[in-house]
């Protein structure tokens, strides 16, 4: 073990440990027990990781140790939350009248048309005050897109953790999807940006979202209709597990979700960027095979870029054998340091997953405490 | 160069305080951005505002406006929503008369609270046939299917 490292990666992590005490509690200690140790685990297992990412200078692993169980608890929290909102009802509430239903971010982009033509969110939710509102899901993605461009979809989403895992299992690609796919995101978020509006109604949530199956289960609880249902399974199987683990991609992310699409966009407005320092890289290819979001290619490579679907996630930066791929900070010019980079990308980055998936972890975790001691949810 | 290289890093840098920022007062950011956008829920969402209610003692019916909304103008087929909301434990069967646009055209909804059948009595022209009927809070709603009148237009219609 280098004590020096470890001295730099502690005093480092002591603002960490100071913001995410205040965004994972909000400023106090939770009245119960459940949520008191959910609280304490959480908080452990976000700060260890972050000592380990300034410890060991790797991103992407650490990352991906955290982001992973978010995507998984997040299932658990929503779940719970969704139970709770129909517990008093005796039976299934046809969704448009579910009032008070969460937003999920991904529905975002087919809010925003009609958002700007009628003043009016078409989605069943509360504009603020509870759970998931739509209100407090716009801040938080505009927080995410402002400070991190399309590094929601590695730090932010709790959606993108589930293809992520489902990429790392096998140790090499089954075969590689045509390189024409990687601009379906685009036609899907135009298709469904313009349906929604049409119709007033958010049509990708409802029809093909391949995310529902993990969080809108069992059927006929929450889906009223059962083919519908089967076609959210069908998605999710095909999308989030069978293809990330053949094709070692992130799938669902790369290939399908309209709302990674508008965050490409969002890529302009942040200061972080990966690069590859051109000189120094041997052209070994490393980046361009690992790149989970089919971002870094050959041509981008050739300018020292990651493309614009990159979500810094890292793996490239942690995987390149002459360290040539970089984080980087906008105008900063090709000498800056590369560490500084990196850091100054970490804090936000991390705090914002923290108190983002964090506050997620928290909740699902009481809730399997208390589930395992009292038989409930919630 | 310089300048705008510690324009960069001074740019990154206030992004960690920002986001702590935003996170930790989501809930009042959140408040102000709606309040500053005038944004609402869609009205085929929320059924619209409420314009009359009515107490029966054993339950209150709330009637909503009728909604035609569509993303520019409105559209020939809309709704009304209608709910009930217990004070006791609702009857099998509810009847509610309702004169949708305040010109004596009265006709009776009928809604089953049992398997949320609903039909109507007396309908007039304008009522379209179609309803969905869900439990609703601790009661029931129903939309009732409309058509826009020839040549009818919104000022004709309570607000
Ligand atoms: S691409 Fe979509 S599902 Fe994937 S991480 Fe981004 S927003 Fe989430
Ligand atoms: S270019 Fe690098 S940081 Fe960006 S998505 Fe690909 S592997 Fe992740």
């Amino acid at each position: 073990m280098n004590t020096h490292r470890l001295l730099r990666a502690a005093l480092l992590s002591l603002p960490m440990l100071a913001l995410t005490a205040v965004l994972l509690s909000g400023g106090r200690i939770p009245p119960d027990l459940p949520h008191r140790l959910a609280l304490a685990v959480t908080y452990a297992a976000f700060n260890f990781f972050f000592m380990l990412m300034l410890y060991t200078g790797k991103t992407d692993r650490w990352r991906a140790a955290l982001y992973i169980p978010v995507a998984v608890l997040f299932a658990v929290s929503f779940m719970g939350h969704m139970l709770e909102l129909f517990s008093a009802q005796p039976a299934v509430v046809d969704f448009m009248f579910r009032e008070g239903t969460p937003l999920c971010p991904i529905v975002i982009p087919m809010t925003l048309i009609p958002a700007a033509l009628t003043r009016t969110i078409i989605w069943p939710g509360t504009l603020t005050g509870s759970y998931a509102s739509i209100a407090s899901i716009f801040v938080i993605w505009l927080t995410g897109s402002l400070a991190l461009g399309r590094g929601w979809c590695s730090w932010g989403c709790f959606f993108g953790g589930w293809d992520d895992a489902f990429s790392r299992v096998l140790p090499k690609p089954a075969f590689k999807a045509p390189a024409w796919l990687r601009n379906l995101p685009f036609a899907v978020l135009i298709l469904f940006a313009l349906l929604s509006a049409a119709s007033l109604f958010p049509l990708y949530c409802a029809l093909t979202c391949p995310v529902k199956s993990v969080t809108e289960l069992p059927a006929g609880h929450f889906v009223n209709d059962a083919l519908l249902f089967w076609v959210h399974l069908l998605t999710f199987f095909s999308l989030v597990i069978a293809l990330p683990l053949l094709l070692k991609r992130r799938a669902q992310c790369a290939y399908f979700c309209p709302l990674g699409a508008l965050q490409c966009g969002a890529n302009h407005l942040t200061p972080f960027e990966v690069r590859v320092d051109t000189k120094t890289c041997s052209g070994c290819g490393t980046c361009v095979r690992n790149c989970p979001m089919l971002s870094i290619t050959e041509e981008t490579l050739a300018q020292g870029r990651s493309g614009l679907r990159c979500v810094k996630c890292g793996r490239c930066v942690d995987n390149c054998p002459g360290g040539a791929a970089h984080f980087h900070v906008k105008a900063t010019g090709p000498g800056a340091c590369k560490d500084t980079a990196r850091l100054l990308f970490l804090y936000p980055a991390f705090l914002f997953m923290a108190a983002f998936g964090g506050t997620i972890c928290v909740d699902a975790l009481a809730r399997l405490l208390l589930l395992a001691s009292t038989g409930r949810m919630f | 160069m310089s300048r705008l290289k510690n324009a960069g890093y001074l740019w990154a840098a206030l992004l960690t305080p920002a986001v702590a920022l935003a996170m930790l007062y989501n809930d009042s950011l959140s408040r102000s951005l709606a309040a500053a956008t005038g944004v609402k829920i869609s009205p085929r969402f929320s059924g619209g505002e409420i314009t009359r209610t009515a107490d029966h003692g054993r339950y209150l019916t709330r009637m909503h406006r009728p909604v035609f909304d569509g993303l520019t103008g409105e559209r020939d087929e809309g709704f009304i929503q209608v709910e009930w909301e217990p004070v006791m434990p609702l009857p099998g069967t509810l009847r509610e008369e309702l004169d949708i646009y305040g010109k004596g055209e009265k006709f009776l909804v009928v809604l089953n609270t049992i398997d949320g059948k609903v039909c109507y009595e007396n309908a007039p022209r304008y009522v379209s046939g179609e309803s969905r009927a869900t439990p609703f809070r601790s009661g029931w709603a129903v939309r009732i299917g409309l058509k826009k009148e020839e040549g009818g237009r919104r000022e004709d219609r309570p607000e």
